[in-house]
């Protein structure tokens, strides 16, 4: 359904990408692993067109795009067939759980108000947070990142991008934006998913890929990348990360 | 003794009925002068600045110059020396204007220009990510300066755009000088023809005083529903 080729990145004269391959199949759950710094959150930003690559093709369905060159109008099209979850929510201060929920709906794709509602209060009624509705995102105390989970189904995705969803939530939120993430994965919901929980990724992703240093290091299926790891690097990683 | 007890009873009683008289002498062109010449410059003025801060944040080429040129010049000169340029100083071009309407042009592009920084500042205070999670949700560049960037920003400037507004009040004061027949230019007529300067004065400053308590009040009581951002 998606894939990139060759992606490259620089900020500066500090290269952050250095050349990435990978696929997203129609049903994929891939976890993105790696060390801070190796670039996870740039690639993410990248295949959705917020930090604009040096070089490298993506290609959604059957359309190639050069990533370095690419339309305001494309990349308008294209981000109307994903959604992105960020570390830090991002929900729109001014509007209420709901209202964040549907003015992708209203706004963006100008569906009417009462159709977007009903679709609005489904979604925040899946992420458990529907008497919330009418609380703005600073009164939300613990149920941002599920709001902007539910934001980001209401738009009805073919793929969602999740950075680091649990790392900004305190330690008893992070299980209910995780089982929110695994009913999704059941549901067959295509997600590429950057995060340090090694649990998620070993019982929830299918795929797993783990970078160093701006490249893909090792990628596998999750069973086998934690069976089995081949890479010296990626031992290392996990018995880290696992010490932790 | 008793006759001078007379004549300062004579006096304070010519103050008081004089206080009286001109109170509604005062105030009416306060209220049907004052108050529409300081609402709508005010309402236009939020335009220009909106569109002055937003041609600027966005960078639209060539309108973000003018823009700057505009607020440098406006806010680099004297509000009476503007006042007198567009109302005496335009006729020479041809340009005739009458006292109100050069009025309500000065005062708009006035205070436009001040509240145009601080809504640009409010703008560029609305965090990156608001805008990139706008871009997510498919929202086009001009929906999200529509939906999200200005309303948190008025909602941060609210209280710089207040205080601009009572400041208009007061200068419309100012106005008097182009023969506009507001509240001052009311008083001083009175003035001209009863000569108490000091009561009249302290009279239209009370009620200069009273409205902007008024829009002080109403300005707490409104910050207070307004939702607090973050
Ligand atoms: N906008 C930017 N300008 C300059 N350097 C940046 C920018 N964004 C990221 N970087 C740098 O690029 C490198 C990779 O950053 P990135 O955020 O992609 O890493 P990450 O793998 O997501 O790390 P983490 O696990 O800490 O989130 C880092 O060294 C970072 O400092
Ligand atoms: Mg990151």
């Amino acid at each position: 359904m998606l894939t990139v080729k060759d992606i490259h990145k620089s900020f500066g004269n500090l290269e952050v990408l250095k050349g990435i391959d990978f696929t997203v199949n129609k049903g994929d759950v891939i976890a993105v692993l790696g060390a801070s710094g190796s670039g996870k959150t740039t690639l993410l930003r990248c295949m959705n067109f917020l930090e604009k690559a040096d070089g490298g093709t993506l290609t959604f369905d059957t359309e190639e795009f050069e990533l370095a060159k690419m339309r305001k109008k494309d990349i308008h099209r294209l981000r109307k067939k994903t959604a992105f979850v960020f570390q830090n929510y991002n929900l729109f201060r001014n509007m209420t759980a709901l209202q964040n929920v549907t003015v992708g709906l209203t706004v963006a794709r100008k569906m009417d108000k009462s159709a977007a509602e009903e679709i609005g209060l489904k979604m925040l009624d899946k992420v458990g947070l529907l008497d919330r509705k009418d609380h703005y995102p600073n009164e939300l105390s613990g149920g941002q990142q599920r709001v902007a989970i539910a934001r980001a189904l209401a738009t009805d995705p073919e793929i969602i991008f999740f950075d680091e969803p649990t790392s900004a939530l305190d330690p008893e939120l992070i299980g209910e934006v995780l089982s929110v993430m695994k009913d999704l994965a059941e549901e067959g919901m295509t997600m590429v998913v950057v995060t340090h929980e090694l649990n998620f990724a070993a019982n929830v992703a299918k795929k797993v890929i783990f970078m160093e240093d701006g490249k893909i290091l090792e990628s596998n299926t999750a069973e086998e990348f934690f069976k089995s790891p081949k890479e010296e690097r990626t031992k290392e990683f996990l018995r880290i990360i696992n010490r932790e | 003794m008793a006759e001078f007890f007379i004549e300062t009873l004579k006096f304070s009683e010519r103050l008081v009925t004089i206080f009286f008289d001109s109170f509604g002498k005062i105030l009416l062109p306060g209220i049907k002068v004052t108050i529409p010449l300081t609402l709508i410059s005010f309402s236009i003025s939020l335009v220009i600045a909106v569109a002055t801060a937003l041609v600027q944040y966005a960078h639209v080429p060539v309108l973000r110059h003018i823009a700057r040129f505009y607020i440098w010049v406006v806010r680099g000169t004297p509000l009476l020396v503007q006042l007198f340029l567009i109302f005496f100083g335009l006729p020479k071009l041809g340009i005739l204007l009458d006292p109100f309407p050069a009025a309500i042009i000065v005062f708009s592009l006035n205070t436009g220009a001040y509240d145009a920084e601080n809504i640009r500042a409010a703008i560029e205070a609305v965090p990156k990510g608001q805008i990139e999670a706008g871009y997510c949700v498919g929202m086009s560049y001009m929906q999200i300066i529509f939906h999200v960037v200005l309303p948190q920003a008025l909602r941060t400037a609210f209280p710089p755009l207040s205080n601009s507004l009572i400041s208009l009040v007061k200068d419309t004061s100012l106005a008097a000088n182009i023969t506009v027949v507001e509240m001052f230019m009311a008083t001083q007529r009175i003035n001209s023809r009863v000569y108490e300067p000091l009561l009249l004065y302290a009279e239209v400053a009370l009620i200069y005083l009273i409205f902007c308590t008024v829009l002080t009040k109403v300005q707490t009581i409104w910050e207070r529903h307004l939702r607090v951002l973050d």
